[in-house]
């Protein structure tokens, strides 16, 4: 294994590496640039709902077109930017090779493409904000016919006004990023399927792979019927073809069914690798094995499965047959039983344990506790005579911020502050992590839970300005709102704590050593930072990978490379 | 929290019970796994000296507390699924055949209500043909229904997909373009209520305002006497309404 590498170039390093850690760090590094866009665009519609008569500081008069496509590129991009680069490719790249005892990916160029494709994807999102029309600005979800054509006078043109390159170049960013994320999990799942070290089984593997593999295979099974429609509707769009336009016999709803066929699943990719990390934190400082490994790996698969028939709970409101809610509702809510299991062995891995609380640790146990909140006002939505009330309702962008937002930044803050070390060589400073987690939390939840009052008062979401109604314009649902912009500044303005802590570290942190925390999967068995080709030597695995406090060792951890 | 829903004024009340109800049963959970969190983090701070315990989850007893969970979870789904799909039915599926008849005409961005009364068709809308707000509060046009007797709607789209949402009704209908959807609700206490869209529809969405007007039966008898304009019974055209200027 990899003791023959020379050192490589800057180039070789940073533009076109090979290393899965480096690309890993690409991923990590252009998904931050992305999260800094989707809190902006979050600024000029969240100061619009608090000041509407006001222009937006840096912006100016937000109308209600700037206003929807504001919207509508945030969403896109903190899902497909933000949480996937993160959550899946960061540190999918960094920690599968590591953790199973590998020197790199199956397929190293095929990895370095994947994110080449992100890359370009990326650019071309960012441009269609400067195009004639402006970006997409249909909503993240692209319905048409909205989003699709119409024919007046034999010509196309596009419903939602002058958005045309816009919303072209949304699709085909996305569907880029698709192929992007395609190549990237083909490559993970090979890796961790053929390339474990000796003795790791596949019960012998960190959360984290379990979690980051599902997501994976999910995403590959489910994007297809999406990339169709996406394709159907770029058809419609410039070509004039009728998949989706009631007046050439097409089927608007028929998007619906394929975009959730995708959309439903997707959630889950995001959500598991993040508890996939918490799973493999909590027991490192709580210095005990996470609670019901194997009946969670059973339960996750079953949330895999079940993940695709459940979609049609997005649209109980949405012209289907009200037959088929009954079926939804039903296998919606069993959803409660597959997430129960993994919240509860989460929780219980804290029972009769010697916690730490540190930085990683922090994040770990407040994105359970942030998380069990999302999980449970799903109930409410996913029951389709409760959605009646609750449909495009303030609450449900609250619910679905509760489940994404501990998924994507305290998943990441969590991953980013534990595996820092390991990673740049060096620690983070631990009063500059506090002080940001504190903040952070404290101001997700200034801006979340005014938004689910908001929304029990009746205010819906996707709207400039209130003021064309009586009841959903009241003094108290603006305060609330003002409450929630004030505390989104404050959000946003707690990242630069982050940014200055990830990036001052980086430089000049203290030096740490292969296992700063006496950890015990395979990661830890590297120097830090591992250099190319990450071990010295082939590993053996002898036991799973939380094997700590066991009874009669005389550590409180038991590597699982140590005999 | 409960307090702020707005008052129901229609006769889905059993609607108002459910919400109530799985907020009860995940509160519970909520507070139950809160307590566990914190509880367990001051409990089992690191002490000097004290040791974790090794509980893996994998003997019979401990998986045993997974799959009692697993039970508990189950069940009280199965609570809320019973309680659902009765109500959905009633909502969604049950039609009365007899009410009063409402087409609703929804486009880029406004309203058109087509009442169907004895004295004929009555069709309010945000202009009416000489260019003038007709019937319309702020630039919404009403929606007129009385007390007593149930209203049946069938919703169109001259475009894109809108919403049909009155929220002191706990009324919401997608419209779609092609399609005709029918649905129905009966309203108790005389007012003027929001109605909205709640499907995002272009840039002038979150101007596409309408309100409910709910009569007394009498009151309705004379608005439509009021009214009394008979128009074709063909479903309006529509004036192409320039973007509402309000703002």
């Amino acid at each position: 294994m990899g003791s023959s590498h020379h050192e490589p170039t800057f180039t070789e390093k940073y533009i076109f590496p090979l290393d899965h850690k480096n690309i890993g760090l690409q991923y990590l590094l252009t998904a931050m640039f992305m999260a800094c866009v989707g809190g902006f665009l979050a600024y000029v519609f969240r100061m619009k709902l608090a000041w509407a008569d006001a222009p937006v500081p840096l912006v100016g008069d937000v109308d209600g077109g700037l206003y929807n496509s504001m919207v509508t590129m945030h969403g896109t991009v903190m899902i497909f930017w933000v949480a996937m680069p993160t959550l899946i490719a960061a540190f999918g790249n960094f920690l599968i090779p590591l953790m199973i005892g590998a020197d790199d990916m199956a397929f190293p160029r095929l990895n370095r493409l994947s994110y080449q494709i992100f890359l370009l994807s990326a650019i071309i999102l960012i441009a269609s904000f400067f195009v004639p029309g402006g970006s997409a600005s249909g909503a993240w979800t692209f319905y048409p016919p909205l989003n699709s054509s119409k024919i007046v006078d034999g010509v196309v043109e596009m419903h939602n006004g002058g958005v045309y390159w816009g919303g072209n170049l949304w699709i085909l960013a996305v569907a880029l990023e698709f192929a992007s994320f395609l190549l990237g999990g083909i490559n993970f799942m090979t890796t961790t399927l053929n390339l474990r070290t000796k003795g790791m089984g596949l019960f012998q593997m960190p959360m984290s792979l379990w979690m980051i593999n599902i997501a994976s295979l999910v995403f590959a099974l489910s994007v297809g019927p999406l990339v169709a429609g996406a394709i159907m509707m770029l058809s419609d769009r410039m070509v004039g073809t009728g998949f989706f336009n009631p007046e050439l016999g097409g089927d608007p709803v028929l998007f619906q069914h394929l975009f959730w066929f995708f959309g439903h699943p997707e959630v889950y990719v995001v959500l598991l690798p993040a508890l996939g990390f918490f799973a493999d934190i909590i027991p490192v400082f709580a210095r005990k094995p996470f609670f019901g490994y194997r009946i969670v790996v059973y339960f996750t698969l079953f949330l895999g499965a079940l993940s695709f028939i459940v979609w049609a709970h997005h649209q109980f409101q949405a012209g289907i047959d009200p037959r088929m809610a009954n079926y939804f509702t039903i296998t919606t809510i069993i959803i409660s039983i597959p997430f129960g299991v993994m919240l509860f062995a989460l929780i219980l891995s804290l029972y009769g344990g010697s916690i730490r609380f540190t930085v990683p640790m922090l994040w770990a146990i407040s994105g359970v506790a942030e998380f069990l909140v999302g999980g449970i006002t799903g109930i409410h939505l996913g029951t389709s005579a409760s959605d009646i009330y609750f449909h495009d309702n303030y609450f449900v962008v609250a619910h679905f911020h509760y489940t994404l937002f501990p998924a994507t930044f305290f998943g990441a803050f969590a991953a980013i502050t534990f595996w820092f070390p390991k990673w740049f060589g060096r620690h983070l400073n631990e009063g500059l992590g506090k002080l940001h987690w504190m903040l952070t939390v404290v101001f997700f939840n200034g801006i979340f839970i005014p938004l689910f009052i908001t929304g029990l008062n009746g205010q819906h979401r996707r709207i400039y300005d209130y003021k064309a109604w009586d009841e959903m314009n009241t003094p108290a649902q603006h305060n609330l709102n003002v409450i929630a912009t004030i505390c989104l500044l404050g959000l946003l303005a707690t990242q630069l704590v982050f940014l200055l802590n990830f990036f001052r570290s980086w430089a000049s942190g203290p030096k740490a050593t292969a296992n700063p925390y006496n950890a015990t999967t395979l990661e830890w068995a590297a120097a830090s930072p591992p250099p190319h080709g990450n071990f010295d030597k082939v590993l053996t695995v002898y036991r799973g990978p939380h094997e700590y406090s066991v009874p009669g060792a005389k550590e409180d951890f038991s590597p699982q490379w140590i005999q | 929290m409960w307090g702020t829903l707005p008052e129901n004024v229609g006769t889905f009340q059993d609607l108002d019970g459910l919400m109530e109800f799985i907020t009860v049963v995940v509160g519970l959970w909520f507070l139950a796994a809160m307590a566990m969190i914190i509880g367990f983090s001051l409990m089992f701070k690191a002490k000097p000296g004290v040791k974790a315990q090794y509980i893996a989850g994998n003997t019979g007893k401990q998986v045993g507390v997974l799959l009692g969970i697993v039970a508990a979870i189950t069940m009280f789904d199965f609570m809320i699924d019973i309680r659902n799909v009765p109500l959905w039915n009633t909502i969604k599926m049950q039609i009365p055949a007899e009410g009063d008849q409402v087409g609703v005409l929804a486009k880029q961005w406004t309203w058109v209500f087509t009442h169907k009364t004895k004295a004929g068709n009555v069709t309010t809308e945000m202009f009416n043909d000489a260019g003038e707000y007709s019937d319309s509060a702020n630039g919404a046009p009403k929606l007129h229904v009385r007390t007593g007797t149930k209203t049946i709607y069938s919703l169109n789209s001259e475009d894109v997909l809108h919403s049909f949402k009155i929220n002191a009704l706990r009324v919401t209908m997608d419209i779609i373009p092609g399609r005709t959807y029918k649905g129905w609700f009966e309203a108790v206490k005389p007012g003027t209520y929001d109605l909205a869209c709640a499907e995002i529809c272009g840039r002038g969405h979150g101007d596409m305002a309408g309100r409910l007007v709910v009569h007394t039966p009498d009151d309705y008898d004379k608005w439509v006497k009021a009214k009394g304009v008979t128009k074709a019974d063909s479903a309006p055209k529509g004036v192409v309404v320039a973007h509402n200027a309000a703002h």
